[in-house]
């Protein structure tokens, strides 16, 4: 999570053409080591009409620049290679963020979100899970509808907003029962202190007073918390240095400043995003060399 | 740089919001109705995607928010956002979604405080008079709700064209946030028309259901 | 020691006129299996609902209740109750709720997932799982947080016999492993009656006009409590008292026992008065399962003078005619799968369905029995081989979740919107043939397990069909709804309409359908008539013809063996006896 936070944020803080291709580089060679070539393939068609759509955009509706590129008379419009070139270094930077993004969403599964958000926010990470949780559910009573109407001969429309309507009160029906279930299991019981009148016989693991606490299934090891300082510590170092070398780029009036851009942010960005395929490729010659040795 | 800052801007209302929703504490049964609304509107969204911006999800937002309170609405908002981008993509226009879908929620919430739906005649159905009565009270209601709908949906899809004019090309300045809408209006109109399509639909004879399901189960707005 | 007691406890609900149960007298033991009956729409629910403190419905209640200790809650869908989407975290759900430390989560998780032999299944979605394993993750994730009574809402009544048989093996095992108090409510008492320490009975008072339901608790140990001793026979105690009192529940418990009972309570020869026969009968125990079912028949065998134990010429009253009617139904080389890299799941299937008769498919879970009804009504579509139905005949099927069927708001919009064209008096004609006139203006899903599913017939039937598929149409019945349901079928058959049934229920099958088959490997082996068809196997097969192979041949189902007995007359006689 920090990984991601930092890179994104990274990449998010400069227009540096080398440090937004080295972004894109690395975040299109993760998606394929982690999801293949094809995800990457679909990833970027699907990016293609909005990367072209921000070049359009920039250069058509910027004015600003000195260097003039060409210009229309009826439209009285100036299109200059600032802006295009401010474009294209937007769009780079679009594509890598969005790469980072799938990337991001095939790692950071549901629980492990949660685990992160688990204890700041329990009703609103109980709500991401029950939701994912309703969804299969939900699903699958859609299919039993329409299999139970599928012989009859309705208007399309009319059975479709039945059936919509069928599913809704079936599922609201059924998640009343999985409230119920809940509050047995002892959810929510300080809010609930006064509904019901009959219980004079409070159990012996009375909970009010105690907050609910959020169980955490992966354990946070050694090696994690190593990894994470040295993700922290790329991510700042990285963060700074680009930050400060990076900031006499500039792309209006001439664009500029591209030779300005220190060592220690290059090495620094590299490492932070070479950092995952880094520690699989350790894993995996660990891996290799343990085999070996049996 | 601007993407960044935008986030954060974003960010700080999502999380006050958040612990907003943390410090009404639901209790389940009041909590279920969001869950199955927006599991529905989830699906909704994502069965829909070959049709661009067909999506019923807004109007079920409204529905969660309009008869299960504001909190409902702003929760439902921000986890059909979120979730369903586990689907459709997560992206750095996810805070954006689910501020804006949990704010139209907030609002139908709002809404339905002022025009509330039940009215305690309604517990005899059966005089003439009075069913005339509520016929044309429902009839004021569905307008009001659909045309809360449609502003809802246009507003939100400008929100998200303001997103990625923000992020991505704000130095062209006002032209380029007027084409931005410009580009996006097709899509925002066909937004708002499914919302109008989807609430025309199940406004009423849901408000029934879920009325209902509110006196026979005690679930309370939240 | 009494960890629940409850004193002339009556509960109303907020809108009713009457209320659901009133002067409920009982008290529960710590560590005992306390099994609740009664019949549909007792209260059973309710008074369940009372013992768990969270969940005591809101309304109106009476009399003292008095539960000590922490109550863990199961209900009868094991859908519903699972609310996440990990089963790791769904058993942590409850130690989360009570404030634990992660490491004492991390540990309990892993010894309840030991427990019950979930371990290998921590880490997978929880809607992968089969509704077996969903309930069994249920009763874990309740367990897990330790309460000293457990209250189950029929938690098998969703659940195939193996998976439910699975179900209370478990529930059987926690109480006498961890001496957890169990109070179960169930309709499947041939299950649980050998397993329970005691039967709680919830009855209707005796004034039963149509609004107003006086329902009253009523303790069996309590009645008989002049004798001591009781808690180890209660359940004997109560299949003694379905020979009195109790009659109309003799119907819910365990076939062996109820042909015992019904033997008993017959009359040998027309001279002798009803029940005569009990003092004969060396009565040691009341058969509960098939093992002790069979040595009670073997010991009173000389009790029955004119008990036939070889099968005669005429008595198979099923003539084979019956079944050469014209074909509604052929089937030639079916084959289907739901996925190209998927194995067939129905593999050159054959079949013929005669008309006017009702058919039944058994087999195991995933055998493909709906799928093949899928296919039969053209949900899916074949890949090879095809489907011959007649044309003039109109087909309506019957899924497995009744609540997919209903659209409506109640159960009269919902029978008229079946069929546009129909007008109120069809409806009602339908309703009075299915005895749903009373819950035409209920909403749908506030019926009962037997009202559904009459419910969705009627709908069903409104279309007209000449065929009626059915899946699992028993599925969730108690014993009173199921005999009511099959005589629906009866009748249906006898209307010249073809009926396919799928089911798990094999007593069902034998008592209500004409042929039976067995889908096994994608394909219907041994299609026959079902009396043959149940003669010819012997694991799968009815519990009375396990019982009586060997002793008393050519039974299927009970009334096979009383007539064997030569007591059939009087065991209709026993089974139309008036509610008391």
């Amino acid at each position: 999570m920090a990984f991601f936070v930092g890179v994104i944020v990274v990449t998010l803080l400069s227009y540096h053409p080398l440090i937004l291709g080295l972004s894109f580089v690395f975040a299109a060679a993760s998606v394929i080591y982690y999801l293949g070539v094809k995800v990457l393939g679909r990833s970027l068609m699907w990016l293609g009409p909005m990367t072209a759509i921000v070049v359009v955009f920039n250069t058509v509706f910027n004015r600003r620049g000195a260097t003039e590129l060409f210009t229309t008379e009826h439209l009285q419009m100036t299109f200059t290679l600032e802006s295009l070139l401010f474009g294209l270094s937007i769009a780079l930077m679009l594509t890598a963020v969005i790469l980072w993004f799938r990337l991001y969403q095939e790692l950071m599964t549901s629980d492990r979100f949660l685990y992160l958000f688990a204890p700041i926010a329990p009703t609103f990470a109980l709500s991401v899970t029950m939701v994912q949780r309703w969804i299969p559910l939900t699903k699958y009573r859609w299919q039993q509808i329409r299999d139970a109407h599928k012989p009859s001969r309705f208007a399309a429309i009319r059975s479709l907003t039945h059936s919509l309507s069928a599913l809704m009160s079936w599922s609201m029906e059924d998640a009343i029962q999985a409230a119920d279930s809940m509050q047995a299991r002892g959810y929510s019981k300080s809010s609930s202190s006064n509904y019901g009148k009959n219980n004079q016989g409070k159990g012996a693991h009375d909970t009010r007073k105690r907050r609910r606490s959020s169980f955490r299934y992966f354990p946070f090891t050694t090696y994690d918390a190593i990894a994470l300082t040295v993700v922290i510590l790329l991510a700042v170092t990285a963060g700074l240095a680009v930050f400060f070398s990076a900031r006499e780029l500039a792309f209006f009036p001439v664009y500029r400043g591209v030779e300005y851009l220190s060592a220690t942010a290059l090495i620094a960005v590299t490492l932070l995003m070479f950092f995952p395929l880094l520690l699989e490729g350790g894993e995996q010659l660990r891996w290799r060399l343990s085999a070996q040795k049996t | 740089m601007n993407l960044l800052i935008s986030s954060v801007v974003v960010g700080i209302p999502l999380i006050v919001l958040v612990f907003g929703i943390e410090r009404v504490k639901p209790r389940p049964r009041d909590l279920m109705p969001v869950i199955v609304l927006t599991a529905l509107a989830i699906l909704g969204r994502v069965a829909a995607m070959p049709i661009p911006n067909f999506q019923p999800a807004t109007a079920l937002i409204i529905l969660a928010g309009f008869f299960f309170g504001r909190h409902a609405g702003l929760l439902s908002g921000m986890l059909v956002a979120l979730v369903s981008n586990i689907f459709m993509g997560q992206g750095p226009w996810t805070p954006w979604q689910m501020l804006t879908w949990g704010l139209v929620g907030y609002g139908a919430g709002l809404l339905g405080d002022r025009v509330s739906w039940a009215q305690p005649h309604e517990v005899e159905p059966r005089e003439p008079e009075k069913n005339r009565y509520t016929k044309r009270r429902r009839i004021i209601l569905l307008a009001v709700v659909i045309i809360y709908g449609v502003v809802a949906s246009l507003l939100f899809g400008m929100i998200m064209d303001v997103q990625f004019f923000v992020a991505y090309i704000w130095e062209s300045g006002w032209p380029g946030l007027v084409a931005t809408w410009m580009m996006g209006l097709p899509m925002n109109v066909a937004h708002a028309a499914s919302t109008c399509i989807f609430l025309v639909l199940t406004l009423i004879p849901w408000g029934k259901k879920f009325h209902r399901l509110k006196t026979k189960y005690g679930i309370r707005s939240i | 020691m009494a960890i629940i007691r409850a004193e002339n406890l009556g509960f109303t609900y907020p809108e009713a006129q009457n209320s659901t149960f009133d002067e409920v007298n009982f008290q529960i033991s710590a560590g005992e299996f306390v099994l609740l009956c009664g019949r549909t729409g007792s209260g059973k629910t309710t008074l369940l609902r009372q013992l768990v403190p969270a969940l005591a419905p809101h309304g109106q209640s009476t009399g003292e209740l008095e539960v000590k200790g922490s109550v863990g809650f199961v209900q009868q869908t094991p859908d519903n109750q699972i609310v996440t989407d990990i089963v790791f975290h769904e058993l942590a759900f409850a130690l989360e709720n009570q404030g634990l430390p992660t490491q004492t989560i991390r540990r309990k998780v892993a010894e309840i997932a030991s427990y019950f032999g979930l371990e290998y299944l921590l880490e997978a979605k929880t809607h992968s799982l089969s509704g077996g394993q969903k309930q069994i993750l249920n009763l874990a994730a309740t367990l897990v947080a330790e309460p000293d009574i457990l209250v189950l809402d029929e938690p098998t009544s969703e659940l195939d016999p193996i998976a439910a048989q699975n179900f209370l093996r478990h529930l059987a095992r926690i109480n006498r492993e961890l001496g957890t108090t169990v109070v179960c409510c169930e309709h499947r008492l041939d299950e649980v009656l050998d397993l329970c320490d005691r039967v709680l009975l919830m009855s209707k008072a005796k004034g039963q006009d149509l609004g107003k339901q006086d329902i009253e608790g009523r303790n069996i140990e309590e009645q008989n409590s002049k004798e001591q001793d009781v808690q180890s026979h209660t359940a004997q105690q109560f299949v003694q008292s379905c020979l009195g009192v109790n009659r109309n529940f003799a119907l819910y418990l365990p076939e062996p026992t109820r042909i015992a009972l019904a033997a008993a309570s017959a009359k040998r020869t027309p001279a002798e008065p009803v029940g005569s026969a009990v003092k004969s009968i060396k009565l040691t125990e009341w058969p509960l399962d098939v093992k002790s079912g069979r040595t009670w028949l073997i010991e009173n065998l000389a009790v029955f003078p004119h008990a036939q134990t070889k099968p005669s010429v005429q008595s198979s009253s099923f003539s084979s005619s019956s079944l050469s009617g014209p074909p509604a139904i052929t089937i030639r080389d079916l084959c289907f799968r739901y996925e190209r890299e998927e194995p067939f799941i129905i593999r050159y299937l054959n079949a013929t369905f005669s008309r006017g008769n009702v058919h039944g498919i058994v087999g195991g879970n995933a055998s493909g029995k709906s799928t093949l009804l899928g296919l039969i009504s053209g949900i899916h579509r074949s890949q090879l081989g095809k489907v011959r139905i007649d044309r003039n005949l109109r087909l309506a099927a019957l899924p497995q979740n009744p609540k997919a069927n209903f659209v409506c708001d109640t159960v009269r919009e919902d029978l008229h919107d079946s069929n546009t064209e129909i007008d109120a008096e069809a409806v009602l004609q339908v309703a009075r043939d299915m005895d749903i006139t009373h819950l035409l203006n209920s909403h749908p899903y506030d019926l009962s397990g037997g009202e559904t599913q009459k419910a969705v017939l009627a709908k069903l039937l409104l279309k007209d069909p000449d065929i009626l598929l059915l899946d699992e149409p028993t599925k969730g019945l108690d014993a009173q709804a199921k005999q009511e349901i099959g005589r629906i079928f009866d009748q249906l058959a006898q209307q010249g309409k073809t009926l396919i049934i799928v089911t798990h229920d094999l007593s069902f099958a034998a008592e209500h359908t004409q042929t039976c088959s067995l889908l096994a490997n994608g394909e219907l082996i041994a299609q026959d008539q079902t009396h043959n068809f149940f003669l010819g196997n012997s694991f799968y097969t009815t519990p009375t013809n396990r019982m009586s192979r060997g002793i008393v041949d050519d039974c299927v189902i009970a009334d096979d063996i009383l007539r064997a007995l030569k007591l059939e007359e009087s065991q209709q006689k026993a089974q139309e006896a008036p509610l008391l």
